[in-house]
């Protein structure tokens, strides 16, 4: 009876340590965004045809940014990865990128993704280290506004607000009970750098510059936290934001608790999504307002924009067969797709495709803050810490623990630390 | 006196009453919220009950990776509790049964191990498992959980062992059984329950792990409690109802077991906390 | 001799070899890598006590152990009181007692996860039953704004899903307990509050100690309450040592840095159960 059981176990152990059909597919790691253009409802799942070519499965493993960048590199490190895919973020684009990912330009003088001079040049030299390319661009989320027109013809506006400080005031008035349901004016989940970032360029101001100097105790930034602390303070944003995942926020705007929200543009598909949202067609989408006082220079926010890559982990194990897939996730189809899924496509063409102008009204509204907006924050080896760092000091602040003024004070002091 | 003895059952009925809202308040609160509209949920305020399966209704159709957790849970805990049975029920037995200095000693390291937090093995496990390709296999969760439990299992089955006097093997080895014959036939039976009772700590420990499940699985062996967590950030405050189902779906199996087992498991907890 | 050394090697050769693998060698390394400069692509080089300097000189390990620290004793302190509380009111009798047992145990089969699911929903700001309930008395639990709120909460998940553990224990010794003695000291008259004190407490007490100490050591692990719920924060403020570690070591890839907070858990839970669980067991021996 013994022996039976030992038998039984060793078998068992056998089976348990295989990992189930690993050779049949790849794997991707991305961000939970990521898998949602891909395989979205509206323009269908980019990897269907190549799947069914080459008899490959398409696995997407998602998590949120921070996760996503720790998972990824951690298991890129390793001498052999079960990853085929990682998305990069532009903010990752350093040596250490350079060695854990493998380049890409051999790939491309061999087989080609389709017209790559129709990728924005910023963003294919935005995915290079040391001149050598390492990630194809696949997204770039540009912020804007998203609001629900509904909600807010029910508190008496009629259109979206055309300066910040108008849309502070909005925002505290669309805070009410609507069928007993709270609604807050503005959503934003976890106060994370890109987002408070994205806000903050309302007032054009910046944490990080291009040429690596700290400035977020300088008064635009300190004029968007006290916005955001005075906001929350009347109640106007949710009161557990900093329990609340940035991707999560969907729901909030899906399910009508929230009015408007800040967010990459593309998301306006996400949020009329008829399957998903009970707003479907209600939430439009414009350029975020700027301040008042910088109107003469910018007449939209130069919001953040952040891109994100593929890359081919060096340990991965299905190299040739991860090129071909991502060519086919870049070609000027999927990308097309992709961006009726809801994605901001890297290609140029595809914002001059008819059909596509019809059916994402904001489109033009993207290429016009394209042209303005700049990355949150520059690529360098701390940025993830640099991000965590800015978090930490605004929930701080928001939540009324600090003083604006001190906590920007305290975050200027750390992050110069990280970045000198 | 009467008074006395009045306010006594009065006092003892209120705790027990404390007690059952408190030990199973929140439990019964989620099973039958998991058979309610969400739009009821959502009201406090509201006392109707409308019954409905909309909530699991949902769950199979959007939530697929939850179910694919419980069967890894399942699977998991499975090879957990025989692996750890197995191993301690042998090592019991050794250390009840040759009595030697060095034993002594080693039984000792074995208590001192179960001080070492798991979080901080973590950090030189994760690259290993990964070199010998275990990553986010049922494997190696068997594996790590099955030791976790090792040196509790071990001091409880050495305590059920010890009450079989050692007279009783001697007595079949003069009666001409093997060594086998001996385990086999006369003491396992009567150590059964020291199995069960280690075979219970492990089970419910397996199947509702987080942390070890969270570092070392992405796909292919997630647990029940990862993708419950997961949904948790997903969807809690939006759709309260679909994830109550799925918590429904998880704890209810292992508080089952665990009534059933009580007895077991109260003799296995004494057992290993006094002697361990 | 029916088991020779040969034969016991055999039988503990599954149980060390999994010890070995999986604890022993991995906490050697541990150990040895909490004196090295370590990360992603970079060889470890020897940098001997400064990661220990280093968080020894991080306001944020301070804080992380000092949450740590309070919310165990805090803990501790509850369960054994409760558990204390219901073990005696067990065994004064009550009706159908292996039901309440079950009641008692129930916690206990739930995992972390399922009881953050359950305590989000009750404390809930907008939906939730408790903070209904809570809201006239001028109570809230403002779980993710004020740390003291959120490290509460953790308690309060603690001592759920470990009340039940520490309960047998206490309900176990007492069983144990010789019924005579009582007999005894009613028929001297004793009120149940002196037959209490007298006799439950001190012939209690090492059932006390192993409570404390178990409790003391798994406490200090604490991760999954507060992970699931406010995730250290907001502003970190409520981060406790594990996610402390969890950060250093996963997230900014400074395995050094981690390993070290490793080993100062290790010995901050020593400590405390050393220095405190004595101190408390010698007053309950000298209060008796």
């Amino acid at each position: 009876m013994a022996l039976q059981r030992r038998t039984m176990l060793a078998a068992g152990l056998a089976l348990a340590a295989t990992p189930a059909r690993a050779e049949e597919r790849l794997t991707i790691f991305a961000h939970r965004v990521h898998k949602t253009v891909a395989t979205g409802a509206q323009g269908g799942d980019i990897t269907a045809a190549w799947s069914k070519q080459t008899g490959l499965g398409v696995e997407w493993v998602t998590f949120e940014i921070a996760p996503l960048e720790e998972r990824l590199y951690r298991e890129a490190s390793l001498p052999e990865t079960a990853v085929d895919i990682g998305f990069v973020l532009n903010t990752q684009a350093t040596e250490r990128m350079a060695r854990l990912f493998e380049p890409l330009d051999p790939f491309m003088a061999k087989d080609p993704i389709e017209d790559p001079a129709d990728i924005f040049p910023g963003l294919m030299s935005g995915m290079k280290v040391g001149g050598k390319l390492y990630a194809v661009p696949f997204r770039h989320a540009s912020s804007g506004l998203h609001y629900n027109e509904e909600l807010l013809a029910e508190r008496g506006f009629t259109a979206p607000p055309a300066s910040v400080e108008e849309f502070i005031t909005m925002a505290k008035a669309c805070t009410y009970r609507r069928d007993g349901q709270p609604v807050v004016g503005f959503v934003m989940g976890g106060l994370g750098y890109a987002d408070v970032i994205a806000f903050a360029r309302a007032w054009d101001a910046d944490y990080i510059t291009a040429d690596m100097k700290v400035v977020a105790n300088q008064p635009p930034m300190v004029a968007a936290v006290s916005a955001l602390r005075d906001m929350y303070a009347a109640g106007a944003m949710p009161r557990n934001l900093t329990a609340i995942n940035g991707e999560d926020v969907n729901l909030w705007m899906q399910t009508g608790r929230g009015a408007m929200i800040i967010g990459g543009m593309g998301r306006n598909a996400i949020y009329n999504d008829p399957q998903k949202s009970r707003f479907a067609g209600k939430i439009k989408t414009v350029p975020f307002p700027v301040s008042s006082t910088i109107a003469g220079k910018y007449k939209v926010a130069p919001t953040k924009v952040e891109f994100w890559g593929m890359a081919i982990p060096r340990a991965s194990r299905h190299k040739q067969e991860a090129w071909s897939l991502i060519r086919a996730m870049s070609s000027k189809q999927s990308t097309r797709m992709a961006a009726l899924n809801g994605n901001g496509p890297v290609r140029s063409s595809t914002y001059d495709d008819a059909e596509l102008r019809r059916m994402l009204p904001y489109a033009e509204a993207e290429r016009q803050v394209l042209l303005v907006s700049r990355v949150a924050i520059p690529a360098f080896d701390n940025a993830a810490k640099a991000g965590d760092l800015l978090q930490e000091e605004v929930q701080a602040a928001v939540l009324g623990m600090k003083p604006v003024q001190q906590a920007l004070d305290d975050l200027t002091e750390r992050a110069s630390k990280l970045v000198g | 006196m009467r008074a006395d003895r009045l306010l006594g059952r009065a006092g003892k009925t209120v705790a027990l009453a404390a007690i059952a809202l408190w030990s199973l308040g929140p439990i019964l609160m989620v099973v039958s919220a998991s058979f309610r509209p969400d739009r009821e949920i959502f009201d406090p305020g509201q006392h109707s009950f409308t019954f409905t399966l909309v909530n699991y209704a949902h769950l199979v159709s959007e939530w697929p990776q939850f179910f694919r957790g419980l069967s890894n849970s399942a699977l998991v805990t499975a090879g957990a509790a025989l692996l750890a049975t197995f191993a301690s029920a042998l090592a019991g037995y050794a250390y009840s049964r040759l009595r030697r200095r060095w034993m002594a000693a080693s039984a000792a390291a074995m208590v001192f191990i179960r001080l070492i937090p798991p979080i901080v093995l973590t950090l030189p496990l994760f690259p290993i498992i990964n070199r010998l390709h275990l990553a986010d296999t049922h494997l190696v969760l068997i594996l790590l959980y099955a030791t976790f439990f090792v040196s509790l299992g071990t001091v409880v089955m050495r305590t059920f062992f010890d009450q079989i006097p050692r007279e009783m093997d001697e007595a079949a080895v003069v009666d001409g059984a093997s060594a086998w014959q001996v385990i086999r036939l006369i003491v396992a039976p009567l150590a059964a329950q020291g199995m069960v009772a280690v075979a219970i700590f492990v089970v419910v420990f397996a199947w509702n792990e987080y942390l070890f499940a969270f570092i070392f699985t992405a796909n292919n062996a997630k647990t029940a409690p990862l993708v419950l967590a997961e949904m948790t950030g997903a969807i809690d405050g939006v759709e309260w109802g679909v994830l109550f189902a799925a918590t429904t779906l998880h704890l209810i199996p292992v508080l089952a077991f665990v009534i059933l087992a009580q007895r077991k498991l109260v003799d296995g907890l004494t057992a290993g906390a006094t002697k361990g | 001799m029916l088991l020779g050394v040969r034969g016991a090697g055999v039988l503990l050769t599954p149980s060390w070899l999994l010890l070995g693998l999986v604890i022993v060698l991995p906490a050697a390394y541990v150990f040895w890598l909490s004196f090295e400069q370590s990360s992603f692509g970079q060889a470890p080089r020897f940098v001997g006590l400064a990661n220990y300097v280093t968080i020894l000189n991080d306001p944020y390990f301070w804080r992380a152990l000092r949450n740590t620290v309070v919310v165990v004793l805090a803990v501790v302190m509850i369960e054994i009181v409760l558990g204390l509380g219901i073990a005696v009111l067990f065994a004064a009798g009550i009706p159908a007692r292996p039901i309440w047992l079950a009641v008692m145990l129930a916690p206990y089969a739930v995992s972390e996860v399922a009881a953050v699911v359950m305590w989000r929903f009750l404390l809930d700001p907008e939906t939730g039953p408790l903070t209904h309930l809570l809201a006239p008395l001028g109570l809230a639990l403002d779980w993710a704004v004020v740390p003291s709120h959120g490290l509460a909460l953790a308690g309060i998940l603690s001592v759920w899903l470990h009340l039940p553990f520490t309960f047998v224990i206490l309900y176990a010794a007492r069983l144990a307990l010789p019924g005579q003695i009582y007999e005894a000291a009613r028929v001297d008259g004793a009120s149940a509050l002196q037959q209490f004190r007298l006799l439950t407490l001190p012939l209690l007490r090492p059932a006390i100690l192993v409570a404390m100490l178990f409790r003391t050591i798994t406490g200090f692990r604490l991760f999954s309450e507060v992970w699931l719920t406010t995730q250290g924060g907001p502003a970190r403020s409520t981060e406790v040592a594990a996610i402390y570690l969890y950060l250093e070591g996963f997230r900014y890839d400074s395995f050094g840095v981690a390993a070290a907070t490793g080993w100062m858990m290790v010995l901050a839970a020593f400590l405390v159960s050393l220095l405190y669980v004595r101190r408390l067991y010698k007053d309950m021996a000298d209060a008796g």
